[in-house]
């Protein structure tokens, strides 16, 4: 077993996502770098150690020959985005943040956003970590996903948003990303119109030892924003802080079809939900019965506002539990495969209503800071799926139309989604591979117990909406029905700009080949 | 992500007729699941993030873990305790009282924080050995 500084290198048998949605598998080198133990004494100091440990690392896949380097996140992802092969790094312990100085900011910049805070954070670092050490600061993340168990590398390489309908998703809050692309080089990349000065890529190379060029291109830039993990390792990322805010809002429960709702999920005119209130929100969000009932709520809208980080207590969330047993929750699964018949929609709608009924209360929701409410989740590991489809704002109303569809047909076939439908919304985003590619998009998610019977319904949501002409991408961390020809359809010549950007990066045959994917393959983009 | 539901009390909601052979099974085998199953308790720090895995035995001997699925560490029986958040993910000791039992007691003892050694007249806080 080969050894790499300051890294504890272990074989692990039996491996697989959080989910559980990939074939667990064996992974002969599990790297961890700077375990306690691994360091020692008179050690250099901690970016170092992981640039002594990172170098080495991509030396052994570069030559031995070339083997794929897959770096795991959270293993949140269920996309094949996350598959390993003989070497995996586990970046938990790439955990540092450190603020920016103003005097390493370009004057047009500081001028431009003067209340702002860049931050350096290495890719390993958590969400719930860098909301916790934000907090501190009287800083916050812009946006997160709907959960705070991310890393950052991962949640960036997948496009991974919220609902903030005017901001974006995380990828769009970046400034720069610190990208190693061989043992002994690394990439600052920044937008053509640079954010930072040479003297962050300067600190860069000092702290961890790797040779950092100082790159201001657009192209490179907008690749990397969303770089399915294949365009490097993402040693780090220079992210936009915001002073903390809290957020309020309420929960809307209305009827299925309530025109209101369908109104506002085709213009995203979110006044006639608030009449009361003038401000758009921050953040709008639509849950719907997937199986709706004539006399229970079946559309449930939850609207945030922005507000001073003051007006809510400034605490991190506690640590939650699964709400079930892994192993009862396949059991389920098991059974939902095999109990087939018509009424099956009948008994499994008043339990979903209750679910629902439940996790959404109409009403008015308290202040609170954003890590609090976009916090840890409760799902249990194993057994879960989910897909998520982004289409453009003017096609939701037929995407919706296709999706009930859908659902109605596979249920008169005693087959059903074990969970709800849910819709957030994002604006452009100017990434190359970010699902948001018109001015917004409309994200539908639809997560689930896993059974034989939800994959098929997935297959069938795609399917339907290539037939019927409808553009559609899914998200690249979840279950997804993309290949090449859809990709070249929804992203057009982006695709190719992101394999050209690709191989400007990665010039080498070996280098394309260390860093590259199952999810590449899949979808055409290797 | 969304969260899907958790079917714990799906159990019920499949009453019915027609169900209710299918009904009388899924509750026979999650009463089995739930009868079978031995006590695990699951004790997590706040404010701390997963980082490396370790399995540790009654003799003593801790080793990196080497199995990594993550169902595996959700079995049916667990009782999950978060622990005082007033020990900033520094325990000295952990006793648990009757772990057998489904009210267990956790005793826990916090570690005192302790900074690396440092120089007088230098910044403390630093990217140095020994900072965590």
């Amino acid at each position: 077993m080969p050894r790499f500084p300051f890294t504890e290198v272990k074989t692990v048998r039996r491996w697989t996502n959080y989910s559980g949605s990939l074939p667990e598998r064996e992974i002969p080198l599990f790297c961890t770098p700077d375990v306690v133990g691994t360091a020692g004494e008179r050690v250099p100091r901690k970016l170092r150690r992981h640039g002594d440990a990172l170098s080495a690392i991509l030396e052994h896949c570069f030559t031995r020959p070339a083997s794929s380097l897959r770096a795991i996140g959270s293993r949140w992802s269920f996309s094949s985005i996350l598959t390993p092969e003989l070497l995996v790094v586990d970046p938990a312990n790439l955990n540092t943040m450190a603020a920016v100085p103003q005097h390493w900011l370009t004057p047009s910049y500081r001028q431009r956003r003067p209340s702002f805070t860049p931050m350096f954070v290495q890719g390993g670092t958590r969400i719930a970590s860098i909301n916790r050490r934000l907090l501190e600061k009287g800083l916050a993340l812009q946006t997160s996903g709907a959960g705070d168990g991310h890393r950052l590398a991962g949640c960036i390489a997948t496009g991974t948003h919220g609902s903030a309908i005017d901001l974006g998703a995380v990828h769009d809050t970046l400034l720069a990303i610190h990208l190693l692309v061989g043992p002994r080089r690394s990439l600052l990349l920044q937008p053509a119109q640079r954010v930072l000065s040479p003297d962050v890529a300067g600190w860069l190379e000092r702290e961890t030892g790797i040779p950092t060029e100082d790159v201001a291109d657009a192209e490179l830039f907008a690749a990397a924003q969303v770089g399915l993990g294949s365009l490097g390792f993402v040693h780090g990322a220079i992210l936009e802080t915001t002073p903390i805010y809290s957020l309020h809002g309420r929960i809307l429960a209305r009827p299925f079809g309530d025109a209101d709702v369908r109104q506002t999920l085709e213009d995203l005119n979110t006044r006639r939900l608030h009449p009361d209130v003038a401000e758009r929100p921050f953040h709008f969000e639509v849950v719907l019965h997937p199986y709706p009932r004539h006399d229970r709520p079946g559309a449930f809208v939850r609207m945030l506002w922005r507000g001073p980080g003051d007006a809510a207590p400034h605490e991190s969330p506690l640590p939650t539990s699964p709400d079930l047993a892994s192993d009862r929750m396949g059991m389920i699964a098991q059974l939902s495969d095999a109990i087939d018949g018509p009424l099956a929609t009948h008994l499994l709608a008043p339990f979903i209503s209750d679910q629902l009924e439940r996790r959404y209360r109409p009403g008015a929701l308290a202040p609170q800071v954003p890590g609090m409410i976009f916090g840890p989740t409760s799902l249990p590991p194993g057994n879960g799926a989910s897909t998520e489809v982004i289409v453009a704002l003017q096609h939701v109303r037929p995407m919706l139309a296709l999706l009930y569809q859908v659902l109605e047909s596979e249920a008169q076939h005693g087959r059903h989604l074990l969970g709800p439908v849910a819709l957030r919304f994002v604006p452009q985003t100017s990434s190359l591979l970010g699902m948001s590619q018109a001015p917004l998009c409309c994200y539908v998610e639809l997560p689930s117990v896993r059974t034989n019977e939800v994959l098929g319904i997935y297959r069938a949501f795609w399917d339907s909406l290539e037939r019927e002409g409808i553009p559609f991408a899914c998200h690249w961390g979840q279950l997804h029905g993309m290949t090449p020809s859809r990709v070249e359809r929804f992203y057009g010549q982006n695709a190719e700009r992101w394999r050209a950007a690709r191989d400007r990066l990665l010039p080498t045959p070996e280098a394309r080949r260390v860093f590259s994917s199952a999810l590449l393959a899949e979808v055409g983009l290797d | 992500m969304t969260p899907a539901f958790c079917l714990s009390s799906r159990v019920s909601s499949r009453a019915g007729r027609a169900a209710r052979g299918q009904r009388c099974t899924l509750l026979a085998l999650v009463a089995a699941g739930s009868l079978a199953c031995s006590h695990h308790l699951r004790l997590t720090s706040p404010d701390t993030d997963p980082g490396a895995r370790y399995v540790c035995s009654g003799s003593g001997e801790c080793r990196p873990r080497g199995s990594d699925v993550p169902a595996d560490d959700n079995p049916s029986g667990t009782t999950s305790i978060t622990l005082p958040r007033e020990c900033a993910g520094k325990i000295h000791q952990i006793l648990i009282i009757d772990a057998g039992s489904s009210e267990p007691e956790v005793r826990v003892t916090c570690g005192p924080p302790e900074e690396p050694v440092g120089t007088m007249g230098e910044p403390e806080a630093r990217l140095a050995p020994g900072e965590r």
